[in-house]
């Protein structure tokens, strides 16, 4: 099963490790990672993806996408609270469309000031596996399945380029 | 990091390792010449040749996603400076769209032999799945 996920902890090291958990069980064939990144909600509200050291002169374009990913799995609630890019507000209503359909796995977050969430596409062939690496960090995991309705919301390459296909040392700015 | 296993892991990793550096080139482009673009063409197009060998073995799905990268990376191994361009800042935004063409060719490359690689590993655990007991 292809989803989109979003792991959400109190603090940046935590989301941290938990994209390096992600990437060793990708390693481990455990499930298969397609792209990752961290972002995090500073103080004053505004999301922003933390990039790798070397990418400085990505952040915008790797922003905008993360964005629209990020309104995805966040619902209109987290929307409303104020997830960033340019293509949240159509994906509200898309997900608030699509959301009965896939209830069964599905979740919604919200990221508060200070939180950092790790997001990724992943596929996994048992929920658990990620569940129960994630819990001994702490994070609350949350899903969205990837299919033709959830990605028809964002149009073609919504989002490509902008979850990092390999493992990366995240700077926060 | 990772550690790969199979020779589709192998080829993936290939991928990533080349997402990564056009990536870091990306980032230094005020710096970037066409003999950086030329350098990592050698490597896009060793990528392809690995990645037409893997298409075959690959069900229908992941197979045209692949064929889809291949077309791609070939399209991006062939990108050739344009020496009628004059000045500094018309060679640099050539080299600027070459690399930002590579990238995205090495990004559908990624994508579709992850996607080659969870198939294979979800057949793999359909494999060893329990199987159920009919009474």
């Amino acid at each position: 099963m292809n989803t989109y996920i979003a792991v959400v902890f109190s603090s940046d090291d935590k989301a941290h490790k938990a994209l390096h958990k992600l990437w060793n069980m990708d390693d481990e064939g455990l499930l298969t990672v397609h792209g990752a990144a961290v972002v995090r909600r500073d103080d004053l509200g505004h999301i922003r993806v933390a990039d790798r050291n070397s990418d400085l002169g990505m952040r915008t374009a790797i922003g905008v996408g993360v964005g629209a990913l990020l309104g995805l799995l966040a619902g209109p609630v987290g929307v409303a609270a104020g997830v960033a890019g340019a293509a949240v507000g159509a994906t509200a209503d898309a997900v608030t469309e699509n959301r009965r359909e896939n209830a069964a796995y599905e979740s919604f977050f919200t990221l508060k000031h200070g939180q950092s969430a790790m997001v990724a596409e992943v596929s996994e062939d048992w929920l658990s596996v990620l569940d129960d690496a994630m819990k001994p960090l702490g994070g609350t995991i949350c899903r969205r399945m990837n299919n033709a309705a959830t990605n028809a919301a964002f149009g073609a390459n919504y989002y490509n380029g902008y979850l990092y296909p390999y493992y990366y040392e995240p700077m926060y700015a | 990091m990772t550690k790969p296993q199979t020779v589709l892991e192998m080829t993936r990793h290939d991928a990533q390792a080349l997402h990564k550096k056009i990536s870091a080139n990306i980032a230094k482009a005020e710096h970037a010449t066409w003999a950086d673009v030329k350098a990592v063409q050698a490597d896009i197009t060793a990528l392809g040749a690995k990645m037409t060998l893997l298409a075959s073995d690959q069900a229908d799905e992941v197979k045209t996603g692949i064929k889809a990268a291949i077309t791609k990376l070939e399209a991006a191994g062939h990108l050739v400076e344009d020496k009628t361009v004059a000045g500094a800042v018309a060679a640099k935004d050539g080299v600027k769209h070459a690399k930002a063409a590579m990238l995205d060719s090495a990004h559908k490359a990624t994508q579709a032999l992850s996607a080659a690689v969870a198939a294979a590993r979800t057949r793999l655990a359909h494999a060893i799945a329990p199987k159920q007991v009919v009474a």
